[in-house]
């Protein structure tokens, strides 16, 4: 069940690692944005490069940056074939059917593909450079504009770092209950699909019951400590940025411009 | 002999690259029909031997038998080592998932082949044994039982496949002086019975009077193994912490420490602390 972590924080001290995390939201937003502006070879190269600079500076294995990307592979593949078969476009080289499979589909499907890999790394560097307790509260932090339209910032970074919480404890539940059903007999690893089928139950209703009971025991802790929504809570950790903090932003914005108005 | 473990390793990989060796090159061999206890501070690696001696998870290094056979090797028939082998893990009511007492404990038979008939009559079996009414429990929701009544139908659903060797771990953490030596009393007798009984646990007290054999784990290393007398009598020695002694030890060492009594070291439980005190007294009287 765990092998390769994806988009789990990685302890480090490297220059990511040591970014401010709004910043870091801030730069994933604008270097996603120069990804989707690339529209020739040099734009790609200049996000390629950008991008094989961030893994140096993360320290961080190949392997573990570029992890998702294999993940997904052929969810990848099936959007290349689709924009493939399905874009249209002129210069069509051949076609069955429904199907045409043109010079231009393959190029936009190519085009789409390398987006979403390259924004899915991205991604993955953002998330394993920054504790999930720190993204929250950048979310938050970031969020702050819309309290005046009424959008309640505070609780939904509530919810949000009490359900990051919950996935590591629930994965290693899964996997207990995984291995005690399996002692009893189930067989999560049959060629029989029937089988596998049956196995599920055994698996899904004990992981949903803890899901509930833990969160049940939860609500009822956070109340005892006095938790209430709609107060004006306060921080325990308050930092101000740092020179490296603005000078990213600034690398980042400057890397965005240069895709939008000087590159063709 | 019903499992012998050879040189055995565990490392668990953690982040990129980094592993953590939770067993350190281990052996030893349980003899078929014994009464063997773990024990061992948190994070030395017990519930890990578990799932390693129930084939839940392959070794890093070295071999697991069971009844002879490698258990890792290819070929090997894991569903009937699954019909042998019974694990009770910690907190096993969380295991719970059917609709009924008497679909949950039959899941276990899924695969057994058995007819219908002997199915049903194995349930109630196994369930009688953990002291339900089967007549009336059978169409209960498992859910629906209080916490004790949960883990006794757990366990009813672990015993309903007759597993020749049978391990828990931890199995009385949470449960109340009664339940723990019902629960105590269930497990001597399922050894009386002829099977082999593999328990993990933190109470000196259940170990020192149920087990014959003793393991000792600390970070992932077997630090002593043996009668279950002896060991505790060797770990007394060893002055591990007072965790790994029985409390009559403990009173035998605060009593010979003011030098106002000397008891023999080989006492571990209630019963020897008992007669030793009785033939004082009839010594004072003596005298």
């Amino acid at each position: 069940m765990r092998s390769l972590p994806t988009g789990q924080y990685i302890p480090g001290h490297s220059l990511l690692h040591q970014l401010d995390a709004r910043v870091k939201i801030l730069c994933f937003f604008i270097l996603m944005a120069a990804v989707i502006g690339a529209s020739s070879l040099w734009g790609y190269a200049l996000v390629l490069a950008v991008l094989a600079l961030l893994i140096l500076f993360s320290r961080l294995p190949l392997r573990c940056a570029v992890a998702p990307v294999r993940r997904i592979s052929w969810f990848l593949l099936v959007i290349l074939l689709m924009n493939a078969l399905f874009f249209g476009g002129e210069d069509v080289l051949a076609s069955w059917g429904i199907f045409r499979l043109s010079y231009g589909g393959i190029k936009q499907g190519f085009r789409v593909v390398t987006n979403v890999v390259l924004i899915l790394i991205l991604g993955n560097l953002l998330t394993m450079t920054t504790l999930p307790t720190q993204v929250t509260a950048a979310l938050e932090s970031l969020g702050k504009p819309l309290k005046f339209i009424g959008v309640p910032t505070e609780e939904v970074a509530m919810i949000l770092s009490v359900a990051l919480q919950f996935i590591p404890i629930l994965m290693e539940e899964a996997e207990l209950i995984k291995m005690a059903q399996t002692a009893r007999g189930a067989r999560f690893e049959s060629r029989k699909l029937s089988e596998r089928a049956a196995s599920f139950l055994p698996l899904v209703v004990p992981i949903f019951i803890s899901a509930f009971r833990r969160a049940e025991e939860l609500s009822l802790a956070m109340e005892a400590r006095g938790y209430r929504n709609a107060k004006n809570r306060t921080k325990r950790e308050k930092e101000p940025l740092a020179a490296s903090d603005y000078s990213a932003l600034t690398v980042c914005a400057f890397i965005c411009l240069l895709q939008f108005f000087l590159l063709p | 002999m019903a499992i012998k473990i050879e040189n055995v390793s565990y490392s668990y990989r953690q982040y990129a690259g980094e592993t953590v060796e939770a067993l350190k090159n281990i052996s030893f061999t349980i003899e078929t029909g014994d009464f063997t206890g773990i024990m061992g501070p948190t994070g030395s690696g017990k519930t890990t031997l578990v799932q390693l001696m129930a084939g839940l998870r392959a070794p890093t290094g070295g071999r697991v038998y069971v009844n002879g056979e490698d258990i890792n090797a290819k070929g090997y028939d894991k569903s009937s080592l699954r019909q042998r082998v019974g694990v009770v893990f910690q907190y096993p009511e969380y295991q719970l998932f059917a609709a009924t007492v008497e679909k949950d404990v039959a899941f276990g038979l899924k695969y057994s082949g058995l007819s219908r008939r002997k199915v049903t009559a194995r349930v109630r079996w196994a369930l009688e044994t953990m002291g339900f009414d089967f007549e009336k429990i059978r169409d209960q929701s498992p859910l629906a039982l209080s916490g004790g009544e949960k883990r006794r139908v757990a366990i009813a659903g672990v015993i309903v496949t007759k597993p020749q060797i049978l391990i828990f771990d931890e199995p009385i953490a949470g449960l109340d002086p009664c339940g723990r030596e019902n629960f105590l009393q269930f497990v001597k007798q399922m050894n009386q019975t002829g099977t082999t009984i593999i328990m993990v646990s933190h109470n000196m007290e259940a170990l020192a009077e149920y087990t014959r054999h003793l393991l000792v784990l600390e970070k992932g290393r077997l630090v002593d193994s043996g009668p279950t007398r002896e060991v505790f009598a060797r770990l007394k020695q060893r002055k591990t912490g007072v965790l790994a002694q029985t409390k009559a030890q403990r009173i035998v060492t605060l009593l010979a420490a003011g030098g106002k009594l000397a008891l023999s070291p080989a006492i571990v439980t209630y019963d020897d602390l008992l007669s030793a005190l009785k033939q004082e007294l009839a010594g004072g009287g003596r005298g």
